[in-house]
């Protein structure tokens, strides 16, 4: 049978946690295209990682030794992967859909001559067809797509598979291999701290975001008047808010932002992507004010409005005026 | 330098989506195609470098059907110096394999030193023809790249990869290769009426290839439906300002306001 090959992440010496919701999902996964599991752990120092990766899962590890991984280029990735995978012939390859994983999964694709499905959030068999499900269009609809016969890589959505409470099973066996593959054509120069703390997001208890929705600058003046209503309450964003430079950076939202929980966050003009929601669906209470009742931030809110805002915030907030005077 | 920009076209992502009767893609008559908004910032990317290295050529390439020469042609009255469309389908769900193998039988002869492309498409979100292309073109990418420099030999480029948490992994990449933006590493620039003018005129060839069917597998869209509704969202009916009333009268109860 063709084994089902996890590339895992790692980092400083650990297994991402994507590591392990993605052998979550290569479990699932196997269920329905039986194959063994094997995990790839490469990296530079890889033994310790490796090691804690075939206790938790009892799943044997092959770990590859690289000490020009320290840092990360696709390049070294691609290569070190393409040549340690390739010999196992395996039918599917999965990997994290993190910042690396998205990087050089297509290319380890072409590499391996496989096919390539990206993001990954559910996999099912419909009469004996295994598909694979993942989101388009900003959110608004569900792809059910059927892999290639041959090889696929498969890059696993982190957070739609979250990793089980590892089994207590017999660990599985480390095998330790070398790569001496470098870049060549490319050179890490090392990573920038992440952004400035934005204290008041971390402490707000009510976060009120803008999304492109607003529909330009001064409407910002809605939101803050919206956020003004709630005592220890902060203004944030979408990233299409930041990026047209009506908010700064520290207040975006998401897979590239700030991942926030609120007891209250309020989205206005907010579509609900992935890459948002990432961001903010563990808040106690989601409202969402959108004027698109398939916008998918509806699937994550608890309470939807589906009112145009520039006239609703201010209803809201004369509402609330009349009710505090009277 | 010469660049070529990839673009995409895609439906307006403001638009009420309905899947078509066939099940396979949206319904699309009466909707609006614009540019994959991924891509403008790598459309303004390439004119910003062309600008430093007078001499560059900027080139806009679209894979698909005829409809995607008007795509091709706002790249050109944003600022590109030449357009060209590869068909591909009828539209509909097209696989970034095919797509990025098409791409590459235009890209492989034309000795690009850089190759700009959009983090991912609005409508199949698959963020792959980027590197794909590099690869089947055998030259080192980087995707999401939020700040680039090109050395002034114009012999390398400097990338900003944005990563989880806010943080940047920066790298070298020797030209030629290629670099998928992300939103933010620009502010993409309105059309001069000039370039309008220009684009108008200016033929955008077809130049057809064949698929390159040996090599990778290509998966297939079995369907495409909409999301079921989270049972958990209460969503508020009555008038606007019921919806006022009831929406505070909500907070209210959580203690919230
Ligand atoms: C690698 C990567 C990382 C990313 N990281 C992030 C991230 O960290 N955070 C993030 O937010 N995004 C991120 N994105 C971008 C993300 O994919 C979306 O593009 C972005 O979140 C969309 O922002 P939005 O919802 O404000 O805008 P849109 O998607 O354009 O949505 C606007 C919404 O406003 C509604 N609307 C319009 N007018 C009104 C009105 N008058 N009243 C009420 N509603 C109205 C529309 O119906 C629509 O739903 C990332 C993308 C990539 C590829």
């Amino acid at each position: 049978m063709e084994p089902i090959v996890i590339a895992a992440e790692l980092d400083n010496g650990t297994a991402h946690p994507a590591s392990l919701e993605a052998v979550c999902f290569a479990r699932a996964l196997s269920r329905l295209a039986p194959g063994p599991l094997v995990i790839i752990a490469a990296g530079r120092d890889v033994r310790m990682a490796a090691d804690g990766l075939a206790a938790a899962t009892g799943i044997d590890v092959i770990a590859v030794e690289n000490e020009h991984m320290a840092e990360y280029t696709g390049e070294t990735w691609k290569k070190t992967l393409a040549a340690s995978i390739a010999p196992l012939a395996p039918r599917f390859v999965v990997i994290p859909h993190s910042a690396r994983g998205y990087d050089f999964a297509p290319g380890l694709a072409v590499r391996l001559g496989a096919g390539c499905v990206t993001a990954i959030e559910a996999l099912s068999e419909r009469e004996g067809v295994l598909e694979f499900t993942r989101l388009a269009f900003g959110g608004k609809a569900l792809m059910d797509i059927v892999p290639p016969r041959g090889r696929s890589v498969l890059t696993v959505q982190p957070g739609a598979f979250p990793a089980e409470a590892p089994a207590p099973a017999a660990p599985g066996t480390v095998t330790l291999t070398r790569s001496t593959a470098a870049p060549e054509r490319s050179r890490p120069l090392g990573r920038t701290a992440s952004g400035p703390e934005t204290a008041s997001l971390n402490e707000a208890e009510v976060i009120v975001a803008a999304g492109r929705g607003i529909g330009k600058k001064e409407n910002l003046e809605l939101i803050r008047a919206l956020a003004a209503l709630f005592p220890r309450s902060a203004l944030a964003g979408s990233r299409a808010v930041c990026d047209a430079g009506w908010l700064e950076y520290a207040r975006q939202v998401g897979v590239t932002g700030k991942t926030v929980s609120p007891r209250l966050y309020i989205a206005c003009g907010i579509s609900g992507t992935a890459q948002h929601l990432a961001g903010m669906k563990n808040s106690q209470t989601i409202v969402a004010i959108n004027t698109d009742a398939g916008a998918p931030i509806f699937n994550v809110a608890h309470v939807g409005v589906v009112e145009d805002l520039t006239r609703f915030i201010p209803l809201l907030i004369e509402t609330r005026g009349k009710a505090v005077k009277g | 330098m010469k660049i070529l920009v990839c673009v995409k076209q895609v439906v307006d992502s403001e638009s009420v989506i309905a899947i078509a009767p066939s099940g396979s893609w949206i319904a699309e008559e009466g909707l609006v195609f614009r540019m994959n908004r991924f891509d403008e910032y790598a459309v303004e990317e390439s004119l910003v470098i062309r600008d430093t290295f007078p001499g560059s050529v900027v080139t806009a390439l679209s894979v698909g059907p005829a409809r995607v020469e008007s795509t091709v042609r706002r790249a050109i009255e944003m600022g590109a110096d030449r357009g060209v469309r590869v068909p591909l389908g009828e539209g509909g769900y097209a696989s970034p394999m095919a797509v990025a193998s098409l791409a590459a039988a235009h890209a492989r002869d034309e000795g690009y030193d850089l190759i700009l492309c959009g983090a991912m498409a609005e409508d199949d979100m698959h963020a792959q023809v980027g590197p794909l292309l590099a690869e089947m073109l055998g030259i080192p990418s980087a995707s999401s790249a939020i700040a680039l420099k090109t050395a002034d030999d114009a012999s390398a480029v400097r990338v900003e990869r944005e990563i989880e948490g806010g943080s940047r992994e920066i790298l070298e990449l020797s030209l030629p290769a290629l670099v998928a933006v992300q939103p933010g590493i620009n502010r993409p620039r309105y059309p001069s009426l000039s370039n309008v003018l220009r684009a108008k005129g200016q033929p955008v060839p077809e130049e057809p290839h064949a698929a390159d069917e040996s090599a990778n597998g290509i998966e297939r869209l079995a369907r495409l439906r909409l999301p079921e509704r989270s049972s958990r969202c209460e969503m508020l009916e009555g008038s606007s300002a019921e919806k006022a009333e009831k929406l505070l009268a909500l907070l209210a109860a959580k203690s919230l306001i």
